[in-house]
């Protein structure tokens, strides 16, 4: 792969590229995402005369995510499509290589480190959710409407793949294709592993702007971050996002029987510790069937 | 006055360079930077959080009190004067404060980029004997022109507004002249603001007096107007998004008991109004630690970041009007001039002498 783009020539630091790129995708992502939702409720509202009824916030949510379900994951699926995919690759395109999708790391299905890194992400799911629910433990309030939200909890069979179109295809595209592919691709051509897998993954947990879920998505994005440096390939990664997203969809409309394992509230600590003890084998498990991590400048070298 | 060396800062950026060169000068002057700022952040800040909950547990106190209503007025006014007074002190203090430390830093950016490296210590000296009350003043003169543009808006909005009163439809008429004013007065503002942008980097970088520096800045600006204004808006809108990456996870945590106490009571639609406002009152009590960090990492950051953009920016725009030397060629070493303490005193150009191209 040849490094032929403009940012390329002029010894120019792929790093501020790298920043420059996250940001400015970020201000027009979240900018046009407001803009387009806000835009759409204020229409249908004046258009409607607001049918919502007056009540407690919980089912003042429900009302407005059950209208207004439909065109958030539509936009939410288009603005990832049009502005943190396409833009990204227009970008390396225009900076980097001609070469595009073999700098963004789309190549090579590893068939086991597909099946590993989706075992790990699954592995790792009771831990993040058991730290996140403790932490909203300690804000009542806000745990009352985080177990109301009912974006992902359609009623139709149609919405239901619109959900997983929308939260778990998308964000497994053009999520990985911006943080893994570009910005910790770039990262590693100046910086040794963990540093930028640990910069991209709190990076994408900044990114999702959800306070209290902050440990819990820098838990995630580290181990993608961990997944794309040590297979190379953002299929692992892509893999492992679409499987953690489609599980959460899933528990949160299950029915599950309680059991040593699960109960009401959430994971149970046995499930937790359990888990806990394969996601590690697992992790060591990687280590053991992948090379080293990656070094400063393999960039040029692949 | 000090871009006189020949070194890889000096020449003309396309908008990717002009992001690349400003992280490479940042990798100069962040010493400068973070010494200057943190000195002047951290202690505004944790007054400004301290005077943010006082004002607040005032507030509380007020509602706790039940004034009678015939004379609440007069006792909030003097409960919270002392609150707001201090506020504004400090307000005051931060501002005058980080327009000195961004001179310094823009100080740096000039002496490194005409490849010079006196200690951080001599910035602070160097701004205070040559740009701090010149670009006091020059900010003035730009609240003067501000100020007459308006007046020069509602002189305008009541000339049409009189000339309404002739016709037929007065009212039509009186609200298009007043909005027509308005519109006028906005963009005119803008322009202003864009086209008077560099005054103070004319003086850091160049040495003009005040009114020279602005007329510098406007002539640098000519032409090139569109640019100025598209990567300034750019940028402020993608530094904005970064700290609030940043920030907002900060000022969210010191308000989560506020807000957890809002949605029990907006969820549960239970207790009366005053046991709420009281409750969320202390709550926010909490959060003016949260703006105090926020605040601190805000100021911190601009300082790192804005002086040496714009510095780089005004050496490019001065690169395009023909001011500076052509840039080094590829296999030429940068300019290796031994460290000066202190640049070499020159006299400004005089502001009719420049080159005015295109």
């Amino acid at each position: 792969m040849e490094l032929d783009g403009r940012w390329e020539g002029g010894n120019r630091n792929p790093l501020t590229a790298a920043v420059l790129l996250v940001i400015g995708l970020g201000t027009f992502y979240f900018l046009a995402q407001s803009l387009l939702l806000n835009g759409y409720v204020l229409i249908d509202e004046l258009a409607h005369r607001s049918s919502m009824s007056a009540g407690d916030i919980r089912s003042v949510l429900r009302q407005f995510y059950s209208r207004y379900r439909v065109p958030i994951l539509v936009i939410l699926a288009l603005t990832q499509y049009l502005l943190l995919f396409l833009l990204t690759v227009i970008s390396v395109r225009r900076w980097h290589s001609r070469s595009v999708f073999a700098y963004l790391g789309y190549r090579r299905l590893p068939p086991g480190g597909v099946v590993l890194a989706i075992a790990g992400v699954l592995a790792l799911l009771p831990s993040v959710e058991y730290i996140g629910r403790l932490i909203y433990s300690l804000v009542p309030g806000l745990q009352k409407l985080a177990d109301s939200s009912p974006l992902v909890r359609p009623r139709s069979g149609a919405q239901m793949l619109l959900v997983y179109f929308a939260i778990a295809v998308t964000p497994a595209i053009c999520e990985e294709t911006l943080f893994r592919g570009y910005f910790q691709r770039t990262l590693q051509r100046k910086m040794r592993a963990p540093w930028h897998y640990l910069i991209s993954g709190t990076v994408f947990a900044l990114y999702h702007q959800e306070v209290l879920s902050l440990p819990s998505l820098i838990m995630v994005g580290v181990y993608l971050g961990f997944l794309y440096s040590r297979y190379r390939s953002i299929y692992t990664t892509m893999g492992a996002h679409f499987a953690y997203n489609a599980t959460l969809i899933y528990l949160s409309n299950a029915n599950l029987r309680p059991s040593p394992f699960i109960d009401e509230s959430g994971f149970t600590p046995l499930a937790v510790a359990l888990s806990a003890a394969l996601f590690v084998a697992l992790a060591a498990a990687i280590v053991a069937t992948t090379k080293t991590g990656t070094k400063p400048g393999d960039a040029q070298a692949t | 006055m000090y871009l006189h060396g020949r070194t890889e800062f000096i020449g003309r950026y396309t908008l990717s360079d002009l992001f690349d060169r400003t992280f490479k000068m940042v990798a100069r002057t962040w010493r400068t930077s973070l010494g200057y700022s943190v000195a002047l952040y951290v202690p505004v800040s944790f007054l400004m959080a301290l005077t943010i909950s006082h004002l607040f547990g005032t507030i509380s106190d007020l509602v706790h009190l039940h004034l009678p209503e015939e004379s609440a007025g007069t006792e909030i006014l003097i409960r919270l004067a002392p609150s707001i007074g201090w506020m504004l002190l400090l307000a005051l203090v931060a501002g005058l404060g980080q327009l000195f430390v961004n001179l310094a830093v823009g100080h740096n950016v000039a002496i490194a980029a005409g490849g010079m490296a006196p200690p951080p210590a001599a910035y602070a000296r160097i701004t205070w004997k040559r740009s701090f009350w010149p670009v006091v003043l020059q900010g003035l003169m730009k609240v003067a022109a501000v100020f007459a543009v308006m007046v020069a808006a509602v002189i305008l909005g009541g000339i049409g507004a009189l000339l309404s009163l002739l016709g037929r439809h007065s009212g039509t008429i009186m609200a298009i002249a007043i909005i027509t004013a308005y519109i006028i007065a906005i963009a005119a503002i803008l322009a202003l603001s864009v086209y008077l942008f560099f005054g103070a980097q004319a003086v850091v970088f160049d040495r003009y007096n005040p009114y020279d520096g602005l007329v510098h800045s406007v002539r640098l600006v000519r032409g090139g107007f569109w640019r100025v204004l598209g990567i300034s808006l750019l940028i402020s809108m993608m530094f904005s998004f970064a700290m609030g990456l940043i920030t907002t996870p900060i000022i969210t945590i010191s308000l989560l008991p506020a807000i957890s106490q809002a949605m029990s009571f907006a969820a549960d639609n239970s207790g009366g109004r005053a046991d709420a406002s009281l409750r969320m009152l202390d709550g926010f009590r909490g959060m003016s630690g949260g703006i105090g960090v926020a605040m601190a990492i805000q100021g911190v950051a601009t300082t790192v970041f804005y002086p040496v953009f714009y510095g780089l920016f005004y050496i490019d725009l001065k690169f395009r009007r023909g001011e500076l030397p052509p840039p080094l060629p590829a296999s030429e070493p940068p300019a290796s001039e031994p460290p000066a303490p202190v640049p070499p005193e020159t006299e400004p150009p005089a502001a009719g002498a420049e080159t005015d191209g295109a």
